[in-house]
């Protein structure tokens, strides 16, 4: 490995590189093992400077631009709003079988448990995109993100889980900040495992979505 | 004198009928405080299905303590393979299907440690505790447990408790309504056995070096810190208590602080953080059992969100004040 490519390495990290020569370092990095301990070292390295996250991007870039331009979004029920009804008539009977209204948990999981997105990323951490696209999540502190060419910015999710909300910026917003709390749910009462057996088992709807 | 013979077993009648409750409340709380224990201190694995908006999903789940140490890992067993770790201070997600990892960093204890249940007199002022009766789960005798709230500032909880180690084999979330919101039943469990469990079950430690990672800035425990916060909750539900108090960076370098309050068994959050346009949010919001309420005060965003009712998030949210200096 040359320094030159080093160089190239750590220019892109600071996003001194045209998209043409990005894709080029991608390339080579995702292609050589030592570059890419020296990308994941430079890496770190800005990010224990900027006090920001950190961030490793390895494998495929171009397999996950292509899993990303097959994405649809995902349509998703609307919890039904019950009628109240007294508490005793439902207690006394077992709930198996009873109607469950909307959870929680759905989208929690997307966004994999405990993270607070510090990363002001345009792409926004919502319940459509997260869990079929970490690599966009993952490969982009902002750098990286303008040197790979990725479709996906200009994918439009119609509307948001959470009631009342339009903007998926929020939704990544609350949905980090749902993930973060389930880390203090009281054990035992099932909130607790939750939003992470929501993540582990979550599944067949969204793999419909891809094709 | 016939009169006071036909009162006298009345009032002892009576006297009986409420011992009785209260002792079956006592003995309803006694098996949630052994429960909470349980749930920590003892080995097991099994499977369970999660119910929840008409999806159900089969995962096993494998709780290891050693030393006092927990870990915990959950592994889908349909759908796309996901397997996520928690021990001490951290959180690791895979996802196998496109080769990622993430890594959760608590501040050295586990999050879950500071929520205690209150002593009963203290929370027999918020829940009622019921023995509804018993039930067959994953081929074991189990008590049912009702937790129901006395306001609607809480949600409340169904509980199928094994009847030799108290870890519930079923737990059901319940709406002010009394309708499960959220269901999760183990269909088969072993509790009690020696378990190893270092591996992982999708990957291997080999192929998880090819991964990309994704690590969180750990929190700060404020509690500890000379940095004690600025704000302050006025009126806010009975019964919920500050629990933690944390903060982290969040975007732009900026602050974010996070309050947990806790009543014993229903939690909530509030986060601060200084106010952007683009990110406004004031009005509520819901998704399932899950609200939340934001609002902005003195140039900050103030988001309440928990498994709690839409008036409780609200109230916290409002509550929060800017401490003049």
């Amino acid at each position: 490995m040359t320094d030159k490519l080093n160089e190239q390495v750590s220019a892109l990290l600071d996003s001194e590189l045209s998209d043409k020569e990005a894709s080029s370092v991608l390339a080579q990095i995702s292609q050589d093992q030592e570059l890419r301990q020296n990308w994941e070292r430079y890496h770190i390295i800005g990010d224990v400077m900027r006090g920001e996250m950190i961030n490793i991007k390895s494998g495929d870039i171009s397999e996950r631009v292509k899993k990303q331009i097959e994405l649809e979004p995902a349509i998703i029920a609307i919890p039904q709003k019950s009628k109240a009804k007294s508490w005793k008539s439902n207690w006394v009977k077992p709930a198996a079988g009873a109607a469950l209204a909307a959870s929680v948990a759905t989208v929690v999981v997307l966004n994999a448990p405990g993270f607070i997105d510090t990363g002001d990323s345009a792409q926004p951490l919502t319940a459509e995109n997260i869990n079929t696209l970490p690599p966009k999540q993952f490969v982009s502190v902002a750098t990286v993100n303008k040197a790979v060419p990725t479709p996906v910015s200009s994918q439009t999710i119609p509307g948001t889980r959470w009631k009342n909300l339009k903007e998926p910026s929020l939704e990544s917003r609350l949905n980090s900040y749902l993930v973060n709390h389930s880390e203090y749910v009281a054990p035992g009462t099932g909130m607790r495992v939750m939003p992470y057996a929501t993540f582990v088992g979550y599944d067949s709807n969204k793999k419909k979505s891809l094709k | 004198m016939f009169q006071r013979l036909l009162i006298l077993p009345i009032l002892i009648c009576l006297h009986t009928v409420s011992y009785a409750t209260e002792s079956s409340d006592k003995e309803a709380y006694s098996w949630m405080e052994k429960m909470h224990r349980a749930v920590q201190q003892l080995n097991y694995e099994g499977t369970f299905v999660h119910l929840h908006n008409q999806h159900m999903e089969s995962l096993k789940i494998v709780h290891t303590v050693d030393n006092g140490i927990q870990r915990e890992r959950l592994v889908s067993l349909n759908g796309a393979r996901r397997e996520v770790v928690r021990t001490k201070g951290e959180v690791i997600c895979i996802q196998p299907d496109i080769k990622s990892v993430l890594v959760g960093k608590r501040y050295g204890h586990e999050g879950i440690a500071n929520i205690l249940p209150y002593n009963p007199d203290e929370i027999s002022a918020f829940y009622d505790f019921k023995i509804v009766g018993q039930e067959r789960i994953a081929d074991k005798n189990a008590k049912i447990i009702l937790v129901v709230p006395k306001d609607e500032n809480r949600y409340g909880h169904r509980v199928s408790l094994d009847m030799e180690s108290a870890l519930p084999l079923r737990s059901d979330l319940l709406d002010n309504s009394g309708k499960p919101i959220s269901q999760i039943m183990f269909t088969n469990i072993k509790i009690g056995h020696m378990i190893v469990d270092n591996s992982l079950e999708l990957v291997t430690q080999e192929e998880l070096k090819e991964y990309q990672w994704k690590h969180q800035n750990p929190a700060q425990d404020m509690a500890n810190s000379t940095n004690e916060s600025k704000w302050v909750f006025g009126s806010v539900p009975d019964g919920f208590r500050l629990s933690v108090h944390e903060s982290r960076e969040g975007a732009n370098s900026s602050l974010v602080e996070h309050f947990v309050f806790s009543d014993g068994f229903a939690t909530l959050s509030v986060y601060i953080e200084k106010a952007l346009e683009e990110k406004k949010f004031e009005g509520e919001s819901q998704m399932g059992a899950i609200h939340a309420y934001g609002t902005q005060s003195d140039g900050f965003q103030i988001t309440a969100v928990g498994e709690v009712p839409a008036q409780t998030v609200k109230k916290f949210a409002l509550s929060a004040k800017l401490q003049q200096e």
